[in-house]
């Protein structure tokens, strides 16, 4: 009875931790699955208008640069008959979005469809209140293979009708042959008559530019010339430049000297035109006196003959010159 | 006057309503003693023969997918997810347990039957159905759930070794690739269709058990009929199950 209990009781704690275990790798297992497909990180939905559903379906995969990024949430048909498709991602992958936002359906063989959103590059965000973005389809192999078979038949079409017509129209063919080949050879005659003027032509190019080497050298040693009296010249104009400064300070200087005199004369005037004016008024009577005293004195005989009379007088040559007026000449 | 399928049906169906009015039973020492025995037997016992197939499993449908498209990783990958976690997980899950547990079980109700355990009179008696069908529907039940989440994981996990070292990708860049590619529905879904196939193995295999009459060559047969009753009825729910799923 004991071993049955113990046996009843292993099995019980054996079935416990499978169980337990079970139920931790499931809830492992959907949990990593619903993380890796955002189911705990917050969501936004952008949205656009496909004129049809085909190859769309609820929960298909948006990637952005080949990485998932949500999925087609909802599709809902319009009253215009087109059909409005949502499609849920990452809200982390919003901002990203531009205002010319595109989602490109894609579809390759054997793979199942796809959508590739492109972020745009539009300077202005997407709007959060309208998040509606672009749709294009792009086709699939077979059909970008119907597309060019479409538009490479009728170039087929014309190519064929043109040999068709090469082949009927042969003689045509080689009178229009014959005559080329006339005008070939007159255009060979043409192109070496072309040779020879332009070997004419290089000759004389190259006379006319030895002639114009030459008068280049001369021009040249003119040049040298005219640098070289330059040269001089500003040799001048440095000396010049050079005395300048003292010549123009001397002159200012003797102006300073030609000021100060013409101030002193100013003065001396002044004081002259106060005190002559006077002495001039007692000049004449004086004057008179004197010469009523030089004639009596003339008259009387001892002063006649012991009064020599005196040399006449000679004026200096720079009798404006103040100081020889002042002191008497030498040996008088 | 019913078809023999609808009847059989019928009793299939009155199996597990009886295991779940009488679901109070579970209460009692001898019933969970029952029920205990019978998930060790049908789901600890089994786990090592369900792991190594579902590791073989997984290796063998990698190497033949890239075998047969090439190194489309992504499409490898969508195949893993469609064979480990949707389909074929609880899928060769009921297999096994029909093969090793449903059998076993249809032949062990037969003899008790055979051997007076159940008479009519004593079946309408609680105390000897609270033996039979309640704790084998609930312990096919419980131990279904228990391997298909361990071939789930074993199948998965060799699926992608086997495509990293093919591809000489990393084995964590496997791992993002399939979590991208898997849905997490996908799991609880699977784990709802193991238990439903397991209960639907139990009510079967002790519904035929118990139709055994008292001759002993009716044993095999009540065997026989209760392997092809559940096979059948796995894969009718299986079916029922993708139309509803791509519906």
């Amino acid at each position: 009875m004991a071993v049955e209990s113990d046996k009843a009781a292993s099995m019980r704690r054996q079935n416990l931790i499978v169980i337990v275990l079970a139920v931790l790798l499931a809830a492992t297992l959907a949990g990593s699955i619903a993380y890796q497909h955002g189911a705990f990180s917050p969501l936004a939905q952008v949205y656009f208008i496909a004129d049809d559903a085909a190859a769309l379906t609820p929960g298909t995969t948006v990637r952005i640069s080949g990485f998932r990024v949500g999925k087609i949430s909802s599709m809902e048909l319009q009253p215009d008959l087109k059909v409005k498709v949502t499609l849920t991602i990452d809200a982390e992958q919003f901002p990203r979005l531009r205002a010319d936002a595109r989602a490109d359906l894609v579809r390759e063989q054997l793979k199942p469809p796809m959508i590739d959103l492109r972020a745009g590059q539009a300077s202005g965000p997407l709007s959060s209140a309208d998040p509606r973005i672009g749709y294009r389809r792009r086709g699939t192999l077979t059909e970008i293979a119907e597309d060019l078979r479409a538009r490479l038949a009728p170039i087929l079409d014309d190519v064929n009708q043109v040999s068709t017509s090469i082949r009927t129209r042969k003689g045509d063919l080689e009178a229009v042959l014959a005559n080329a080949n006339t005008i070939t050879t007159e255009l060979a005659g043409t192109a070496k008559e072309m040779r020879a003027m332009a070997t004419d032509m290089r000759t004389r190019l190259a006379a006319i530019g030895g002639q114009s080497q030459a008068t280049l050298a001369e021009v040249n040693k003119s040049v040298v010339r005219i640098g070289g009296l330059v040269g001089e010249a500003q040799k001048g104009l440095d000396q010049v430049t050079t005395a300048l400064p003292a010549l123009l300070q001397k002159t200012g200087d003797t102006l300073d000297h030609v000021n100060a005199i013409a101030r002193d004369a100013r003065t001396v005037s002044a004081a002259a035109a106060a005190t002559v004016p006077e002495a001039l008024r007692g000049v004449p009577p004086l004057v008179d006196d004197t010469r009523e005293i030089v004639a009596g004195a003339r008259q009387a005989w001892p002063l006649r003959d012991f009064v020599a009379l005196p040399p006449p007088a000679t004026l200096p040559i720079d009798s404006l010159d103040p100081a020889v007026l002042r002191e008497p000449t030498p040996g008088k | 006057m019913i078809s023999a399928t609808t009847r059989v049906a019928l009793g299939y169906a009155s199996m597990l309503v009886h295991a779940f009015t009488r679901r109070g039973l579970l209460r009692l020492p001898a019933v969970r003693s029952a029920l205990t025995r019978q998930i060790n037997v049908t789901g600890v016992q089994a786990l090592p023969y369900v792991a190594s197939v579902a590791f073989l499993f997984g290796a063998v449908v990698v190497t033949r997918a890239i075998e047969l498209l090439g190194s489309d990783d992504d499409t490898v990958l969508k195949a893993v997810v469609w064979g480990g976690l949707r389909e074929l997980g609880p899928l060769v899950t009921a297999l096994i347990i029909i093969v090793r547990s449903g059998v076993a079980i249809a032949a062990e109700v037969a003899l008790m039957r055979l051997r007076e355990g159940i008479s009519d009179s004593v079946w309408k008696q609680a105390v000897h159905e609270e033996e039979v069908v309640l704790p084998r529907i609930l312990g096919l039940a419980i131990a279904s759930v228990v391997l298909v989440v361990f071939f789930q994981f074993f199948a998965v996990v060799a699926a992608l070794l086997a495509s990293a070292f093919t591809l000489g990708t990393a084995f964590q860049f496997e791992i993002d690739s399939f979590l991208t590619a898997a849905q997490w529905r996908q799991v609880p879904l699977s784990i709802g269709k193991g238990a439903l196939f397991g209960a639907g193995i139990g009510a079967i295999c002790c519904y035929h058990g118990l139709q055994v009459q008292s001759d002993v060559s009716e044993v095999p047969k009540a065997v026989v009929a209760a392997c092809l009753g559940s096979l059948s009825f796995v894969i009718v729910v299986d079916l029922i199950a993708i139309v509803l799923l791509l519906t």
